[in-house]
């Protein structure tokens, strides 16, 4: 038992210790992750749905096990249908658009914070990853509806990619709002801050209405369904997609409204955190001590703990996504030029208010940037006020060390 | 090892710009043109990162891919009955020109290669250190970026700003569809008639 | 990291590819790419230089910023422009658009 241990500790110190090693096994334990939660998501949305209408729901597959095999059921039905491609279809932009719609769905999944300490890859431009990766996506979709040589497709996909365009701005700038409040944009640094200023929330309250209105645009759902509007447009820019490529779309948005879900959590619900209700408990029933820890060493932090945050991280997701897809469920489906007004007019000026809001509070709280980025490994920031609009490095740096066979620069 | 990989990741990166520009001077359809553009943009986005400047990657990555390719897409879209495949998608200067841009990368590859450069421009290099812009601040950061962008650089950011605006400004005028006269009477036809007239017609 | 030069050469290469597109293709919006790719270039030159040469100043990376700015611009009025000429002359041929009054 021991040498067994001990050979999976060094298998682990020998993928920690390559780099690209390591970034291989983080995105294939993602991916795994990204699938199982799909599969539980599809079975919830088969479930809620029912639900919402006086059904029962899917109960022939699995027994109590139905939340896991029924979606595996339905994929593998899906793997086994024809994979059909139309004569007249553009062929390789038809090939490629599904895994330009899937891969940053499921690549965005590296930057989520599970628990204190836990994350796929700490990227230093953090939540930017989120808005630039899954900007993506509208090509996919555009691609897929002019390669299908069908026009409900093209339609679809041309609606889809208006739309995302159109909701990325409020959805940016809703996240703006926080970043400018945590003065951060690392994921864990947003979540420590929550962390130990739990009632800063409640600042970003009408930031978390405009993210969600958005993001269930982003992630087209119901009441904005468009590209796929089923009685308009047949099924919108999938409508020639069968068998596994059409699974991998079907994939793909589950997998993105799960994630705007968790981005929801992360940013606005306290993430990982528990409102100050697990350091009490930790304190008075586990008889813990959470002043020694640390989220820059993670040793520090019992695994209890940390798992512990883990689960409530995805309670809290699956809450969320819960009401997602409540919403989808009893909202009817707007007019396109609804969803384009709506985005426009109403959902962009409230988010560049709520913007204008968010930055006054900030300005009059003090600076919060001090204590989280003291959570952080690396060194914090201080942005020397007396800086102020003078040029910053103003003494020429030292030039890289010069090759003997050339003259200095400056010297004749 | 060390060297290898940086070798894999520089010609996988080459490889999808150049190719991918490639694709996109000389495949027939415009719209294979403008899907083309992807590879090109995300070996940009790339480079950038294996250049350690992530903020500009995810700016390639959301504007160019995100906006500007999605815009060529829409504007093949709506074009698309323009030109077809059929006929030549060059001018007669195919030939003069690709001569001239040889030259072109002739003169400036001799020039790179021959330049001076306070470190040998064709030597393999172990990672250049980055330091800090301002005490702190580490150059990669983009809270450094912010700070020069506010301070150093604040009359061309304001200017840039402006620039946007009037480059909306301009985008909406240029592509609103004028109204003739013809549908203009249509409405007021439509707004003259009696109400259960208009209701008909609204329907 | 590899040579400096090696970008640089993409960097040339994609910049003559773009001018070649630019010059050569009779639709307006594949020339419009050919100005992208030329954009690019220029962006991946100054990047590179900036992190070899001078990886403590921030010059380079502001100008890519104002640079993907003004692409940003210039492909929306581009495009606006090209919609333009198709509704008025029912082709994006740049050759055969050749009236300076509509």
């Amino acid at each position: 038992m021991d040498a067994l241990r001990n050979l999976a500790h060094i298998i682990w110190y020998f993928i920690a210790a390559h780099e690209v090693l390591r970034s291989f096994v983080v995105a294939v334990c993602s991916l795994v992750f990204m699938l199982v939660i799909v599969l539980i998501a599809i079975w919830m949305e088969r479930k809620v749905s029912a639900d919402i209408q006086n059904r029962i729901g899917p109960i022939r597959t699995g027994g109590l096990l139905g939340f896991v095999l029924q979606s595996m059921a339905d994929a593998l039905k899906l793997l086994l249908k024809e994979d059909l491609r139309p004569a007249g279809a553009d062929k390789w932009p038809f090939v490629v658009a599904p895994y330009l719609v899937f891969v940053p769905a499921f690549l965005v999944y590296l930057i989520l914070p599970f628990s204190a300490t836990w994350v796929p890859q700490d990227l230093k431009i953090g939540i930017l990853f989120y808005s630039a990766v899954s900007a993506v996506p509208a090509l996919g979709i555009a691609m897929a509806g002019w390669s299908s040589n069908n026009k409900w497709s093209l339609l679809g996909g041309l609606r889809a990619a208006a739309q995302l365009i159109s909701y990325e701005l409020p959805l940016g700038l809703a996240i703006l709002a926080v970043v400018l409040l945590y003065g951060t944009l690392e994921m864990k640094g947003i979540v420590a801050a929550q962390w130990q200023h739990w009632w800063m929330d409640l600042i970003t309250l009408p930031a978390l209405l405009i993210f969600l209105v958005a993001g269930m645009a982003e992630v087209s759902r119901a009441p904005f369904d468009l590209p796929e509007a089923e009685s308009e447009l047949v099924a919108g820019f999938n409508t020639e997609y069968s068998g596994m490529r059409f699974a991998t779309f079907f994939l793909a948005e589950f997998s993105a409204s799960f994630f705007i879900s968790a981005l929801a959590v992360t940013l606005f619900v306290g993430g990982w955190s528990l409102w100050g209700v697990d350091i009490w408990f930790a304190q008075h029933v586990l008889h813990m001590d959470p002043s020694t820890w640390n989220l820059a060493a993670p040793a520090s932090i019992p695994f209890i703990m940390k798992a512990f945050w883990f689960f409530v991280f995805l309670a809290k997701s699956f809450v969320v996504l819960w009401i997602l897809m409540w919403l989808k469920w009893t909202m009817p489906r707007l007019r396109i030029d609804q969803v384009l007004n709506f985005g426009w007019k109403i959902l962009l000026p409230a988010a560049l208010l709520n913007l204008l809001l968010v930055s006054g509070i900030g300005a009059v709280l003090p600076r919060l940037s001090k204590p989280l980025t003291a959570t952080q490994d690396v060194a914090p920031i201080h942005i020397d006020d007396s800086v102020g609009l003078a040029p910053v490095a103003q003494t020429p740096p030292p030039l890289p060390p010069l090759r003997d066979d050339v003259p200095a620069p400056g010297t004749p | 090892m060390h060297t290898i990989l940086h070798a894999t990741v520089f010609g996988v990166l080459a490889l999808a710009t150049l190719g991918g520009a490639v694709k996109v001077i000389s495949t027939r359809s415009i719209i294979h043109a403008a899907f083309w553009l992807f590879p090109v943009f995300a070996g940009i986005a790339g480079f950038y990162l294996y250049l350690d400047a992530q903020f500009l990657a995810a700016m390639q990555v959301l504007i160019y891919i995100g906006a500007i390719l999605v815009l060529i897409v829409f504007a093949v879209t709506l074009t698309r009955n323009a030109t077809s495949t059929d006929e030549a998608q060059t001018n007669g200067l195919f030939i003069p020109v690709l001569l001239a841009a040889l030259v072109l990368v002739y003169a400036l590859g001799t020039t790179v290669f021959n330049h001076l450069w306070p470190i040998e421009s064709n030597v393999w290099l172990d990672a250049v250190p980055l330091s800090a812009a301002v005490p702190g601040v580490m150059v990669t950061d983009v809270s450094a970026l912010g700070l020069v962008l506010l301070s150093q650089y604040l009359l061309p950011f304001e200017i840039a700003s402006v620039l946007l605006l009037a480059a909306m400004v301009g985008a909406i005028v240029l592509a609103r569809k004028e109204r003739t006269p013809a549908a203009t009477a249509g409405v007021a036809a439509v707004e003259a008639a009696p109400a259960d007239v208009r209701e008909l017609s609204n329907v | 990291m590899v040579p400096f030069a090696w970008i640089i050469l993409v960097s040339i290469l994609l910049f003559a590819l773009g001018a070649i597109a630019l010059i050569t293709r009779r639709n307006a919006v594949a020339a419009l790419m050919g100005v992208e790719l030329m954009l690019n270039a220029a962006n991946l030159n100054f990047v590179a230089a900036w992190r070899y040469y001078y990886p403590d100043h921030l010059d380079a990376q502001v100008a890519v910023l104002l640079v993907i700015t003004i692409a940003a611009a210039e492909a929306a009025v581009g495009l606006a422009i090209i919609l333009n000429l198709y509704r008025r002359f029912g082709t994006v041929d740049l050759d055969q658009i050749r009236l300076m009054r509509g």
